[in-house]
This record gives structure tokens, sequence and C-alpha cells, in this order.
């Protein structure tokens, strides 16, 4: 089975690495990251991921309009993807799911279960 | 009101006194009527015998003399008339004149026997003075004796006379100082009167000049209303608050002036508003979530109460106390959004600290040394305590601002226990703690994630608290109203002095709890907010050393037999043994509308399948006797039930290869989950239609959300529009089961979408529920009528209601679809 390629995009440099670490050393994954909502699109449109890890609250483009940006995308239209967020009520919850995404991811997680978490939401076998 | 009060006193001060001094008066009269009325018949009586003794003399001369006179009258019967009235004057008696009073006095009473001997000896006399008179010799002595008695008599009658005159003048001095003695008590009476008035007068000035003042500084809008809502009395505030000069306000319907339109707008009917039903009733009202018009046209948010004044058994007005809570408002939203970027500030930098350190302290990194590996621990433990402080102080706000809305629904107390036991048991176990449970069967109303999240923060406490070798028990009981949860350990116990507040926010029973056992001291604090807002009771019963009992109550849901059998929805026959997994499937079902009829037993459920024909069958595999395969093969042999379709909840996995035994519909696995089995129910009962299918539109992303997870629920179908033009796209992609719509949209207004939804043929069915924060009048109800419109306001109707009528109504309309279908 090909590797998965990750796209973690955050405006926080320190999540950024502690993210690409777990899913790197724990999952066994490849991971790009992008540090803002227009990077991670462009990124996503260069590098084609498997699952794009989204932060909910970002300067300029936020978590929800930088979704909306790849899924307005043919080509980025159909990539899955994570929303990682601190916000974490249940009604924050369904909104999120309204807007199309595969699941929500509330931080801080835990580094050691996150790539579990991943897997188990899209389904991958590991 | 107040001057009235004043004169009233006053009166009652004076007309106190003006009673008393005629009371006075009517004494000392009757007094000095009493004493002159006695001392003039005494004198009356004297002035008898003085008058009579003389006269009697001197007829007795005349006699002797040779006139001719009435002896009988002018002698003897004025001699006895004499007699009489000193007689009378000894012992009391007829007088002359009047009945007299026996002479009391001891130097008057003296004089009387002697006065009346003397008058005794002279009748004597007289008669033998007479008797000898026709004799030649006349008596010297005789006569003699006789002027002897005369003058006697006359001298005590003189006497006797004195004395009276002295009692009279005794008597008349004593009434004197008695009536002047009255008088000056009168006069002191009515000078004390006059000062405590004045007293009076000067404390209600006072009183009245300190409630002006009150009144005047009151923040609050005082109105004072009329008994038909004119205002008749503004305070400097009220003023200030609505723009309103107090000669504007003076004489006006107030609700006209500052309460004739709601928030959004829309007309507010003065029939409607609490402060004119006020004035037709006796209750206070308080009112919140309200806004008030300001003369300029702004209007401010309030909260007033209204409180009407009787007099006379009849409402005569109302006192109308306004606050103004803009500010309050203001402050909640500060709030709020501190609240929400605390939330957001506080957790990123936590993500990469707890990332990091995770990843350090799981050695993915790369080894540590043993003393880097405990400085990592304790950084990593107590980066997990901070993430649970902040979890929960987060979780406290909401729950006390009454944000966390509930998802309440039927569930089984034993359930929800044992979940939550093997949810800490791997905690227990690493404490040496066993944990064990006795469950009665019990159905709850609940949100079942707060109830756990509550039990699972009981049980953490306890397995903290608790010895290696001790056991935490789990109870649920059975009550009358209520099913009680208790959680109890053999740990150190709780001493009384604490009991009280161990629910209180950052309480420990022992400041070294939070560093170690690691709790953010809001647990309990939650646990009561989550517990309270279940119309439930928290409480803990402990003694130091002998462990505690943490125990919460929440209402059990009423008996469902009734509703589950009366339900006009489609009839679903359940089929299992355990009783407690009866009653939550029937709960659950009965609540979305369906009929449910129970069964324990394959036999039972075939016999009551063929004499009930229900739509369909939810059928339990692993039964005693007769299991859910047999009773699914008896049920497709006979032709009455071959139909009927079967939904298997079992805990045996759906991919179980004895599922093809046989010919079922639906798999569920236990535990199930509700939405999953009415989806499952309305897509084997609803046939080719399927879950029904709803159409939200509503503009308001919040609410949407809320209603969309909240149908989702029930095991439907729900689209989402924001706009109208949104709407009709929906609703021509594909034809929904029943729309619920908001009347103000970005767009288009609710009522230009019935419009167009009423000029197409197929949508002209369609069922329409108006949740909306207009109020309607009857004009616009017709023009939103499409075919079953209803509407509700949202101020009137809240979510949980709305909630409970839609799934009513799409049990009706399933009903009558599968009716007709079966026509």
């Amino acid at each position: 089975m090909p590797t998965k390629r990750i796209l973690l995009v955050d405006d926080e440099e320190d999540i950024r690495q502690v993210v690409k670490l777990s899913l790197q050393l724990v999952g066994g994954w490849d991971v790009v990251t992008a540090g803002s909502g227009s990077e991670g699109v462009a990124a996503a449109l260069a590098r084609l991921p498997d699952v794009i890890l989204l932060d909910v609250m970002m300067p300029d483009l936020d978590g929800p309009a930088t979704l909306r940006r790849l899924q307005s995308q043919p080509a980025t239209r159909d990539i899955p993807v994570i929303l990682l967020t601190a916000k974490a009520q249940a009604a924050d919850r369904r909104r999120f799911a309204e807007l199309g995404v595969a699941g929500v991811i509330t931080k801080p997680f835990d580094p050691m279960e996150l790539p579990g978490q991943v897997a188990e939401t899209l389904g991958w076998q590991r | 009101m107040r001057w009235m009060r004043l004169f009233t006193t006053t009166e009652s001060v004076a007309a106190g006194c003006t009673l008393i001094a005629i009371g006075v008066l009517l004494v000392t009269d009757a007094r000095v009527l009493a004493v002159s009325q006695r001392t003039r018949t005494w004198d009356q009586t004297l002035q008898v015998v003085r008058r009579e003794l003389p006269l009697s003399h001197l007829g007795l001369q005349q006699h002797l003399s040779g006139e001719p006179i009435d002896l009988v009258n002018q002698v003897h019967g004025r001699l006895d008339q004499a007699r009489g009235a000193c007689a009378a004057l000894r012992d009391g008696g007829p007088g002359p004149g009047a009945p007299v009073t026996a002479v009391a006095d001891p130097a008057l009473r003296a004089l009387l026997p002697g006065l009346c001997a003397r008058l005794d000896e002279l009748r004597d006399l007289t008669d033998r003075r007479l008797a000898a008179a026709g004799q030649a010799e006349t008596g010297t002595e005789l006569d003699r004796a006789y002027d002897t008695a005369f003058s006697d008599a006359l001298g005590l009658a003189a006497a006797a006379k004195e004395h009276v005159r002295r009692l009279e003048d005794r008597d008349r001095k004593q009434i004197q100082g008695i009536i002047g003695g009255q008088i000056g008590l009168l006069i002191a009476l009515a000078c004390a009167g006059v000062l405590v008035a004045r007293w009076r007068r000067r404390q209600l000035d006072r009183l009245d000049r300190r409630q002006q003042l009150i009144l005047e500084s009151a923040s609050e809008a005082v109105f004072g209303l009329d008994e038909r809502g004119r205002v008749s009395f503004a305070n400097p505030a009220a003023e200030r608050m609505t723009g309103f000069h107090s000669d504007e306000l003076l004489g006006s319907v107030l609700h006209d002036l500052v309460h004739h339109r709601r928030s959004d707008g829309s007309p507010y009917p003065a029939e409607q508003c609490p402060a004119m039903t006020s004035l037709h009733g006796d209750a206070v009202q308080q009112v919140t979530g309200e806004v008030f018009w300001r003369k300029d046209g702004s209007s401010f948010p309030v909260e007033y109460s209204c409180t009407p004044i009787r007099e006379d058994g009849g409402v005569v007005g109302a006192v109308h106390v306004v606050r103004d809570v803009t500010e309050r408002r203001a402050a909640q939203r500060a709030k709020d959004e501190f609240v929400a970027v605390v939330s957001h500030e506080l957790r990123t930098p936590l993500t990469s600290i707890h990332g990091a350190l995770g990843l350090l302290r799981a050695g993915v990194l790369g080894s540590l040394s043993e003393r880097g590996q405990r400085m990592v621990d304790i950084a990593a433990s107590n980066t997990d305590r901070l993430v649970r402080l902040i979890n929960d102080i987060l979780d406290v706000e909401r729950l006390q601002a009454g944000k966390a809305a509930l998802h309440k629904q039927a569930c089984d107390a034993a359930e929800l226990v044992s979940r939550c036991a093997e949810a800490m048991r791997p905690m227990a176990d690493e404490a040496g703690v066993s944990l064990v449970t006795a469950v009665e069967p019990a159905t709850v109303w609940a949100d079942s994630d707060r109830i756990e999240q509550t039990l699972t923060n009981l049980i953490s406490n306890a397995v903290k608290f608790s010895p290696p070798g001790t056991t935490v028990r789990l109870l649920t009981i059975r009550e009358e109203q209520a099913v009680r949860f208790e959680v109890v350990d053999e740990g150190r116990g709780i001493p009384p002095d604490k009991l009280q507040g161990v629910f209180g926010r950052f309480q420990q029973v022992d400041a070294s709890d939070s560093r170690e056992k690691g709790g953010s001291g809001l647990g309990l604090a939650i646990c009561r907010n989550i517990v309270e807002q279940h119309d439930g009771r928290i409480w803990v019963d402990s003694s130091p050393g002998r462990g505690a009992t943490f125990a919460f109550t929440l209402p059990v849901l009423a008996d469902t037999s009734e509703l589950a059998t009366s339900s006009s929805g489609p009839t679903v026959l359940v089929c299992d043994d355990d009783p407690s997994v009866r009653e939550v499937v029937t709960t659950v079902l009965a609540a979305e509308g369906f009929r449910v009829l129970a069964t324990a037993s394959g036999p039972e459920a075939v016999n009551e399948a063929i004499s009930q024909r229900p739509a369909a069958i939810v059928l339990d595999m692993l039964m005693p006797g007769m299991d859910g395969w047999a009773t699914a093969a008896a049920l497709k042999e006979r032709p009455e039930t071959r139909d009927t379709p079967i939904v298997v909840v079992s805990a045996l996995p759906r991919r179980h290869p004895e599922r093809l035994r046989c010919d079922v519909a639906e798999w569920i696995e236990k535990p199930f989950n509700t939405a999953e089995l009415l989806a499952a129910l309305w897509r084997v009962v609803g046939g080719a239609r399927g879950a029904p299918r709803l159409l939200v539109v509503e503009d308001d992303e919040g609410l949407a959300g809320v209603l969309v997870a909240m149908f989702e629920r029930h095991g439907m179908e729900v689209l989402h529009a924001r706009s109208g033009a949104e709407a009709l796209r929906l609703c021509g992609r594909a034809v929904p089961d029943l729309v619920i719509l908001d009347l103000l949209l970005p767009d288009a207004d609710g009522f230009t979408i019935v419009e167009r939804l009423r000029r197409i043929d197929r949508f002209r069915h369609l069922p329409v529920v108006v949740y909306t924060a207009k109020e309607i009048d009857e004009g616009e109800r017709e023009r939103l009528r499409l075919a079953d419109t209803v509407v509700y306001t949202k101020s009137r109707v809240s979510l949980d209601d709305l909630e409970r009528r839609v799934v009513a109504l799409l049990g009706e309309l399933t009903r009558q679809h599968a009716e007709q279908a079966s026509r």
C-alpha cells in the first residue's frame, strides 16, 4: 500500500511541527504543511494529498473559507478534510459537520493517538 | 393617600379627646346631679318640717282661742306632715315631694331621732291640750311642756337645716374640685393629642421626602398606572429611559407609548401585554426578554415587573418597575466573547505543549535519561491537568449560561451505568479498586452524554479516593417518581463541615487534593449543573473514615404503555425478553408517534402479529425458548404476517453468518443508536418513501444547525436551505414530506415562498410548519395556507415543543400514507 500523504494547514508553527512529527513518526505517513488557508489551497492543488487536516481559526482565510475554496476546485473537491479545532461545543461540531467535512478532531489532541483518529475517521486500515 | 393618613391620625386623636371629655362630663354631671338631688330633697323635707310645724302651732292657738278652724287639716294634718317628713329623713322612703334618701351624714343623722321624738311628743301634747281645752282648768304644765317641745323641735329643725347647708357647701366644693381636675386633664389630653399629631405629621413628611428621594434616585423607571393603564406617576428615571417628558407620559396609556411593538418590530397587542393584564388580575408579573421603545423610535431591552394595586377588593391600578438591561446584555456578550477567546488562546499553545510532551514521553523521538523521563512525565501530567481545568471551566460556563442545549431522549438507566462502569474499569483496575454494579430496570428522559459525564466524574472521584483493595459500587434504584443513581465508595469520607460545599466551584475537601488527585475542583459543580438541568437533585452522604455515597436522581419517564398503545401512528410490534430493552424501545417508538405492542417471547409475538397486523416487527434474536430465528420463520410461514418487515435488534453483529437463515429487512446492533433504529423503521414502514424528508428553511446558521441535528436524531433525512431560492431548488430536486419555514429570509420572505409553492401542483399539498419570531395575524395566516400549515411563534413554542409537534405530525402523515397505500 503506498504511503498516505497528509496536508496539514495551521497558522501555528509549533502545532505544525508537533502534528508533523506525530503523523510521520507514529502514523508513518508523508506530511506536507501549510501556514495559511491560501497556502493550503495551493499545496492541495500541487500535491493532491489523501487527506487535509485543516485548522478552523486562522487569520485571513479561516478553515471554513479554505474548505469552500477546496470544494470549489474540481481537483480538490473530493479530498477528505478533517477539521482541527479548539472549539469543541456540540453545536459547533454540528455546524462543521454540515460543511461537508469527513471529521472533526478537537485540540489539544494526543500525538500518540492522532494518527489513529485520522485513520478511524477515514476508514483506513493501519 | 399620605395626607389622608395624616388627616386620619389628627382626627382620631381629637375624636379620642372629645370622647374622653364627653365621658368625663357625663360622669361629672351625673355625680353633680345625684348630689344636688339628694341635698335638695333633704332641704325640701326639712322645709316641710319648718313650714308645717309653726302652721300647726298657729292652728292650735287659733283653735284654743275659739276661732273656728279645720282642726284635722290645720293642726293634726300639718303636724303629721312634719312628722312624716322627719321620719322620711331619718329612715328614707316617701317624702313630701319625692322619695327621700335616708340621711347618711353622721352629724345630721344624730339630730333626726331627737327631732322625730320632739314631733311625736308635740303630737301627743297637742292631743292632750285639745282634750284639756274643754275643761276649766287649763294645764299650765301642759302648755309649758308643749312650748318647750315646740321650740326644741324648731331649734332642731333649724340646726338640721344648717347641717344640710353645710353639706351642700362641702359637696359643691368637692364637685368643683373634680370638675377643675377633669378640665385640667382634658386640656392636657388635648395638648398631648396636638403634639402627637404634629410629631406624626413631621414623621410622615420625613418619610414622604425619603420616598420621593428613593423614587427620584432609582435607576429603574417606576410608573404608576391607573385602572385603564394610563400613567398616573412616573419618576425621573422613567423620563430618562423613555425620552418622554413627564407631561407626555402622564395620562397616556403606557403600552401605547413605549411597548407597542415587539423586538422584531411586529405589533404587540395590548391584550397580550403583561402590564395591561396585571390590571385584571392578582398576580405580580415578572417579564424578561422584551423591549421598550423610546420617543426617538429606538428600542432597548428591558426586564420589568407589574404589581397590581388593590383597594376595596378591586384592582385600581398597577405599579410598573422597568430595568434597562442593555448594559447587562453587553456585559454578557463581552463575557461570552472573552470565554471564546480564552478558550482558543489557551488551547492553541497547550496543543503544542501537549503534543510535544506526548511525543517525548512516548519515546518516539529517542529515549530519555531516567531523570529526563521523570521531568517530562511531570510536565505531561500537569499539561493534562491544565487541559481538564480549561475544559471544566468552559463546561461550567456553558452549563450555567444555559447554552449547553440538552439532547434528551429515552435512556435505559442500567445501560448508562454499565457503559460508564466499562469506561472507568481500566482506571479502577490501575488503582486496585473493584467496580461492581447493581441496577434496577428503569427508563429516564435524559441527555445520555451528559449523564455519562456526571456518572464518570463521580466514579472517577470515588476511585481516586478509594484505597487499593476496596470496592466502588454503582447502583440504580427505582423510586416512585425518579431513578436514584448512587456511587458508593469505601474511602476516607468527607468531614461534616465540608459536605455542604462539595458541589461548589473550586472546592476540594483537602487543599492538597487538586495537586495529588489531579481534579480541577469543578467536577462536582458540573455534575450539579447537569443534574439540575434534568430537574434532578444531587447530594452526598458521608462521614470521615466510612466512605461516601454520591447520589443523584433523574425524573423517571412516565409510564409509556398508555401513550404507546393510544398513538395514532403506524403499529410496531416489539419482541424482546429483556424488560429494560423492551421499555426503552417502546418509549423511543412511542415518543416518535408509533403505536407500540410489546411482547416478551416468540410465541406471544407471533400471536399478537397475527391478530394486530403491525406495520413492522422489532425482534430480538437471543431469546430463551423460541429464539429470534424461529420466531422470524414462524412469522414468514403465516400468510397474515408473511409480508410484515422485521427489524432485528440484537447483540449479534450485523454480519453474523446466521443472519442468512432468516429473511429480515434490517439488522441493528445492540447497544443501538436511537436515530439508527428509527431510520431503519422509517425505511421499512415508509416503504418506497423511506425515512421522512424534512426541509429546514432558516438563515440563522446556529438555529438551523440545531434543528438539523435535532431531527436527524429521529432518523429523518434533513435538508437545509439558507434562502428562499435554495429552498425552492431543494423542493424541486425531491419533494420533502414537511417544510419548517422561517419567515424572515435574506432574499425572499416566507409568504413569497409559500405563494410560489402554491403555483406548482405537486407542492400544493406540502405540509408547512412556520417557525417564526413574527406575530402573525389572521390575514397573514391565510396567505401562508398551503395544505396543513401550522404557525408556531418562537417566543411561545420552545425547540423541544417544536420537536415533539413535528415528530407527531410526521408520524400522523406516515400513517395516512400507509393507509392510502394499503387501499
